[in-house]
């Protein structure tokens, strides 16, 4: 049975490994997520504050319904999921098989920690005399040897870096709970060869490792090596090169055949490393250039034997494999251009500064020099270092910095009043997202941050102590210490002095992901990034593995969890072909019905090895709680982390009968899977246990000072007691009433036949569902029925033609061409949609789920204000123009009645279109239509940003500029005397797409660059259009003349209002399909069964559209494969005979839960959608709304409880 | 200065090379990106009435008469600070080298000491192998046939002369042997591919 169930393995444990995840437990599949680190989160568990709203949010990607299968938790602290295996300190070393069978083998580092003994005490880190830099604070501080992954971790579990332990042992003898052992395997049992034809060199060697106490073997050749190999087993070879008759590298590859777990290291001359990098690609593990110290051999033979020592090789057998291990970051002295990075205090890369404004960082959130400790004052940001560098062979965008930088200048001003200035210097800023053109005008118009286009060569520190941190010539306060000197855009150059600079630092691709890739024949780019294939940002070169997140280069936090649900979406469609099953729908423990009977509680003590009894008198507390009328029984066990002990608490269980527990333990002991396991045993609903965490008693009593047994004020006992007591008020009135599990509609309706809603649709379909595809056209493709190719050169008539094959004849799939969504009955979840065809006939379609993509289209140019003035007033007060934006058109006279924008009717005579001013989609048509011949010579200007990233259109359509770019790449092919010019704003090519600005560059397109108040002024007379605007740089009039002018006006959304508040969706201020959240949950509605994706989600390329529906699809999935749905325990209810139905919970349910049901004259809920968050019982004035288990009194009561505390607080504080 | 009218008066041979030059020029800056790091770079910025940053982009723009309105590029001390800066990996250095060649072919006035300077300094490197200061000067002074600018210098000469940091020597014929070389690289700039006549030369150089 087991092995029919799909099985995903996601690598890489941050956001986006986190999403691939959640997204295939929710579809019932089974998930082992690997992560390399200590910790889940990844780079965003080191981040704190994310734009626009400058908070975390990662929880919102926690499964907002069926709820109670995993824990609600902050995602820093962990992941827990009933599907989902975490394996934590886990090395992914190769893939073999095919999709469907994947064999997995994987490196797991165990620590000397047991993690289900440890109580989070902290003892240990007190007591190691180990300090190293702390990666978590990227060295800005150190840690101990023992530490805790990251501030959040739970259940404040430590670990231990044994690559710098020292084995001291200190914690060992102090660990309270003997959490730790280290079971060093003696040092002898390590074998190393050493094969060397010098016996001089082989026998120094061999006798340096024995008495670090290794056990050394020599052998003078490589023939002798092996003798020795047949006989026993070495665990490490280190071995020449050069050598008489059989080489180091020959060895090294017979050893490996005969001994795999082996590792191997060549020593070689220096003229030789060569071949030593050669053996490396063969599988030797490092090399040691001759001559070498001693300590070289020895530490090296150190770290192979902690290697061998804490890893262990695990295999897994799964039908996907989903890579997301992210990227690294550029290290800026490592180029050519450091910029005092690690030389002049102040300089920190941008990953650094994240962490000094984090509160849990090296300087607890105050934001001070890192070596005088002043307050910061002044701060620049320098953008693309290491990105867009030629002479770095970076010639790409990292994409994300941008905006980064943005948001950190933001924090950095509106979190620190100190700081009065903050500055970015950058070549464009990309801004290529929904919302980023509003945020960055807000920064820059609020005066916080000041936008200075210029590339920093260098800086120079202003005092000499500044480069000694040491020197005792420490500048006074706001006395700032780097210099900056630059050119302005007219050529002045400018001096400015900073406090602190923040390198904004680019992408780079992890060097173990290369070799793995190289390794594991996954097809890279030019610069080491994994490649995706053609109109995909998931699917690698093999089939069955995927990449999720930054993989293929770095991505913000809405794109990295896009790309994360395509490649489970990717994972789905692969195990459904392999014939794999989805676990059954799991029906929940719902308990015993016990609501009409009297509490029955029982306590439930671990004594953790009698150390409780050493502080705390227990049979007095005995007495003490079972004088309370509803306690039934205490028990005090011993040990519930032994097999024995754990039984004897069921059998306990089992004979008192409680109906209620109280369970006083240490902090592993009180997880959500023990709590759980605990209730199954007890056959109670898992609310109906309470836990107490006794760990701080424990490590209090492991104090041999502390034992004392006190007596009823000891404020021990009093903390103890009140405790319990605490949780007792939780329990005691908690009667719930589960709310019954909800029919689902199994199908789903796609409205849309674009690209991105045939993509959705089949891939729904593809995992078993069945799906009604709505398309008013009566031809579907969309955009693509007139986009040829993309600019990497792909052709879209290749991916239409197939995905539309597949989606005619699918058998899943319904087509209703011609047909538009003309209302929908039923509630979420059960919605019966009526579709209207254009001769009149209607059908009606249920669904479960609905997925918006009426894709867009180019915007029409809007009309200049002399011809707004022209119309009739009705019409002015829509669109009043912003003051802040000029005038959009400097014409004297309209031309926006001469620009042509549809396709260009054939002209009889000359079958040529004729010059003017078009826009990009009309002249892209002209071109492929042939009626603008390529080949002779003409003029050709490009506008970018017609109308767009201004006013009510503040937005990047992200896809002119490509466009723009492969026009005038085409042109110049056909004719290298065709003059282009490309009139642009900001260029938006980010990451790998920047390479075709540098071609456009190349192939002699002349580019101008305008500001958004200095709009060029077009004009148009007779076959020819002039441009006039102010050039940039040389800060002069310029007059271009051309035959064509060509204007990117952007993209607009098709999606009608009324189409999206049939369900409950909006739309922002652009037109496009309003996200829950713009970060964390990017293509769903508030109501999170409604989903959009392609262009009506957001302007996209091709690719991204695709890979937005897939991600659709993959949520989508996650409820159609629960035909039946628990709502969560913890949900809203309502009296409707207390409700006057006034309607305000309503307005005030953050999650649309709440709706008027207008036959029955009551308030519904929908339980999927309410997180049981209590906002409608605290707005309800009657008391008409109330969360199931948070009821009046048992909240009063509680409330009693604690407060009747307050005497032990204040005695606990004085201790 | 009219661009167009000096080029025109020019002899046809030099009119075509001057073109083809200022073509391998522009091509040499296709791809600035106009970021600015070359002219803040620049040590000898605050001499120049134009920046490189704006001499990139006139170059681009054919805007020729202005360019070689200027003497920018004769300030360029060949320091390398800008193609070592150069995002985009430009060899703006030569570049400016390349305009400094133009600019000595146009024969214009502006350019006239400028020129002369070059031509005494690289004669006299090629006859002697190194400069002999005193002898270098006085034939500068006498090419500029400017009475009044060489007497300005004379007290300066005088110090130097004093202090013993230049010595009066006899002109002479010298060794020569560098006189193949220089032919040979002249024959080549005549050409094209100025990069890789340096490179040659430096062979010869090395080898010689």
């Amino acid at each position: 049975m087991k092995d029919r169930i799909g099985k995903t393995m996601v690598v890489g444990g941050g956001i986006s490994g986190i999403r691939s995840a959640l997204d295939l437990a929710q579809a019932g599949f089974q998930v082992i997520l690997v992560e390399k680190s200590d910790h889940l989160g990844g780079l965003l568990s080191q981040l704190d504050f994310q734009f626009p709203t400058s908070t975390c949010g990662m929880c919102r990607m926690l499964p907002m319904f069926d709820r109670d299968r995993g824990s609600q938790h902050c995602l820093r602290r962990g992941l827990s999921h009933e599907n989902i295996e975490v394996l934590l300190s886990c090395d992914l070393i190769s893939v073999a098989g095919e999709p469907g069978d994947f064999t997995i083998a994987l490196k797991q580092h165990t620590s000397p920690i047991n993690s289900k003994l440890c109580i989070g005490c902290g003892l240990c880190e007190n007591v190691c005399p180990v300090e190293v830099p702390d990666p978590f604070n990227v060295g800005l501080s150190t840690r101990k040897a023992v530490y805790r992954p990251c501030p959040q971790s739970f259940p404040n579990e430590y670990t231990i870096d044994t690559s710098v332990c020292t084995h001291c042992g200190e914690c060992e003898k102090i660990c309270p709970t003997q959490a730790i052992t280290f079971t060093a395997q003696e040092k002898e049992a390590f074998k190393i060869l050493v094969v060397d034809d010098e016996k001089i060199v082989r026998e120094s060697m061999t006798e340096w490792l024995l008495e670090e106490g290794f056990g050394a073997v020599a052998a003078s050749s490589g023939q002798k090596a092996l003798e020795l190999m047949e006989e026993t087993d070495f665990h490490m070879m280190l071995t020449d090169i050069k050598m008489p008759g059989m080489d180091g590298v020959e060895l090294l590859t017979r050893a490996k055949d005969l001994q795999p777990e082996m590792e191997v290291i060549m020593m070689t001359a220096y003229a030789a490393v060569d071949s030593a990098v050669e053996a490396m690609k063969q599988g030797a593990l490092d090399y040691l250039i001759k001559p070498f110290e001693p300590d070289a051999v020895i530490s090296m033979a150190d770290k192979v034997y902690k290697e061998f020592e804490t890893a262990t090789a695990r295999v897994e057998q799964v039908d996907a494999l989903i890579l997301s291990q992210g990227v690294d970051f550029f290290v800026p002295d490592q180029g050519k251009n450091p910029y005092g990075y690690g030389k002049i205090p102040g300089v920190v890369t941008s990953m650094e500064f994240e962490r000094i404004l984090s509160r849990t960082g090296p300087g607890q959130g105050v934001l001070s020099h890192p070596v005088t400790h002043k307050p910061i004052r002044k701060i620049a940001w320098f953008q693309c270092v290491g990105s867009r560098d030629r002479q770095l062979n970076a010639e790409f965008c990292s994409t994300a910095c941008c905006m980064i930088s943005i948001k950190e200048a933001m924090l950095a001003r509106e979190k620190f009043a100190d700081v009065t200035d903050a500055s970015i210097f950058y070549m464009d800023m990309r801004t290529h997202g929904k919302t980023f053109d509003d945020y960055k005008d807000r920064a820059q118009e609020s005066g916080q941050v000041k936008f200075i286009r210029s590339r920093i060569h260098s800086i120079a520190p202003l005092l000499d102590s500044a480069v000694s941190p040491s020197s005792d010539h420490i500048p006074d306060y706001g006395e700032p210490s780097i210099r900056v000197r630059f050119s302005d855009t007219s050529g002045q150059i400018q001096e400015q002095n900073f406090d602190m600079v923040v390198l904004a630092t680019g992408q780079r691709p992890k060097p173990s992901m290369i070799a793995f890739a190289h390794k594991n024949d996954l097809e890279t780019n030019q610069w080491g990034f994994i490649q995706p294939q053609p109109f995909s940002m998931t699917d690698t070169s093999r089939p069955g593995i995927f990449t999720g997140g930054s993989l293929t280069g770095l991505k913000d936090i809405s794109e990295s969890v896009i790309c994360a649900s395509a490649a489970s979406m990717a994972a789905v469609e692969t195990m459904q072909a392999a014939g794999k099953e989805t676990f059954d729908p799991p029906l929940p423990n719902r308990g015993k019905e016990i609501s009409r009977e009297v509490p029955r509680i029982m306590i439930v003590l671990c004594q953790c090895s009698q150390m409780l009894s050493k502080v705390v008198d227990l049979p007095l507390l005995e007495s003490t709680l079972l004088d309370m009328p509803e306690v039934k029984a205490i028990e005090i066990t011993d040990k519930l982390c032994t097999e024995n002990g754990w039984g004897q608490l069921l059998e306990k269980i089992k004979i008192r009968n409680p109906n209620r527990i109280v369970l006083g333990a240490c902090r592993p002991w009180i997880q959500r899977k023990q709590m759980q396991a605990l209730a199954e045993a007890a056959g109670l609903p898992v609310h109906l246990i309470s836990a107490l965490d006794i760990s701080g008693i424990i490590a209090k009593a492991s104090n041999p000072e502390n034992h004392d047994v006190a007596q009823s004020e000891d404020p021990v006992f009093q903390q103890l007691k009140q405790g319990i007591k605490n949780c007792i008020s939780k329990i005691k009135y908690y009667s719930p009433v589960l709310p019954d599990s909800i029919e689902s509609f199994a199908r789903a309706l796609v409205v849309g036949g674009g690209i991105a809603g045939l993509t959705a649709a089949l891939s729904m379909a593809n995992s078993g569902f069945e799906v009604d595809l709505v398309e008013k056209e009566s031809e579907m493709g969309g955009n693509l029925l007139w986009i040829q190719n993309t600019i990497e050169g792909f052709d879209t008539r290749q991916i239409l033609d197939k995905t539309l094959k597949e989606v005619e004849t699918h058998e899943r799939i319904s087509l209703h061409t011609q047909s538009m969504v003309t209302g929908s009955e039923g509630f979420p979840g059960q919605w019966i949609t009526r579709l209207s065809k254009e001769d009149g006939t209607e059908t009606s379609v249920r669904h479960g789920v609905v997925v918006l993509a009426t894709g867009g289209d180019q915007a029409m140019p809007s009309r200049s204000k002399q011809d707004q003035s022209q119309q009739d007033q009705a019409k002015q007060d829509q669109a009043i123009p912003d003051p802040n934006i000029p005038d959009p058109v400097i014409s004297d006279q309209s031309i926006s009645d001469q620009i042509i924008s549809g396709p260009v009717k054939q002209d009889l005579e000359n079958s040529v279109a004729r010059p003017g001013i078009y826009t990009q989609k009309a002249f892209q048509q002209a071109l492929d239509d042939q009626m603008i011949d390529p080949e002779k010579p003409g003029s050709i200007a490009m506008v970018q940003c017609w109308d767009c990233r201004e006013g009510d259109r503040n937005y990047c359509s992200r896809v002119c500029c490509p466009r723009s770019l492969q026009q005038a790449l085409f042109l110049k092919e056909k004719n290298p005397d065709t003059q282009v010019y490309i009139l642009y704003r900001d260029m938006m090519t980010p990451g790998f797409s920047e390479i075709y600005f540098s071609q456009a560059r190349e192939a002699g397109v002349f580019f101008f660059k305008y500001d958004k108040g200095n709009r060029p002024h077009i004009s148009s007379l007779e076959n020819k259009c002039t441009l006039t605007l102010v050039d940039e740089i040389l800060k002069r009039k310029v007059e271009i003349d051309v035959d064509y002018a060509v204007l990117s006006t952007g993209v607009v959304s098709n999606l009608s209002k009324d189409l999206a508040e049939i369900f409950k969706a909006d739309l922002d201020r652009f037109g496009f399909f309003k996200e829950a959240d713009p970060k964390w949950r990017p293509m769903e509605a508030i109501q999170s069964r409604v989903f959009a994706c392609g262009l009506s989600l957001k302007p996209c390329s091709i690719q991204e559209a695709v890979t937005s529906a897939r991600a659709v699809a993959s949520r989508a999935v996650g409820i159609l494969s629960q035909p039946r749905v628990e709502p969560g325990a913890v949900t809203a209810r309502v009296r409707t005979t207390y409700c006057s139905l006034c309607e305000l919970c309503i307005e005030a349910c953050p999650f649309q839960a709440r709706m008027v049901d207008t036959e029955q004259r009551i308030i519904r809920i929908d339980p999927l959608a309410c997180q049981g968050c209590g906002v409608c019982a605290s707005i309800c004035p009657s008391g008409a709304a109330v969360v199931e288990g948070f009821s009046g009194q048992h909240m009063l009561d509680v409330i009693d409880t604690a407060l009747s505390a307050t005497q032990v607080f204040t005695q606990k504080e004085s201790i | 200065m009219n661009f167009e009218g000096v080029i025109k008066k020019l002899e046809d041979k030099d009119k075509q090379g001057i073109q083809e030059q200022l073509a391998q020029v522009k091509n040499m800056v296709k791809t600035c990106i106009q970021c600015g790091t070359c002219s803040a770079s620049c040590p000898n910025i605050e001499f120049m009435d134009i920046s490189p940053r704006k001499m990139w982009r006139m170059l681009l723009m054919d805007r020729f008469e202005e360019l070689f309105n200027s003497q920018s590029f004769y300030y360029c001390s060949t320091c390398y600070y800008c193609t070592l800066r150069c995002p985009r990996g430009l060899e703006l250095t030569n570049a400016m080298s390349a305009l400094k060649q133009i600019g000595s072919r146009l024969k214009l006035k502006h350019f006239r000491s400028s020129a002369l300077f070059y031509e005494a300094f690289m004669k006299n490197v090629r006859q002697y192998g190194r400069v002999r200061e005193m002898e270098m000067m006085t034939r500068y002074m006498l090419a500029l046939k400017s009475p009044g600018q060489s007497l300005s210098y004379a007290p300066l000469g005088v110090k130097l002369l004093v202090k013993g940091k230049i010595r009066p020597e006899l002109p002479s014929m010298g060794a020569g042997k560098l006189a193949a070389l220089f032919d040979q690289v002249l024959d080549h700039e005549s050409g094209h591919e100025s990069n890789q006549v340096s490179e040659q030369i430096l062979v010869q150089a090395q080898e010689g």
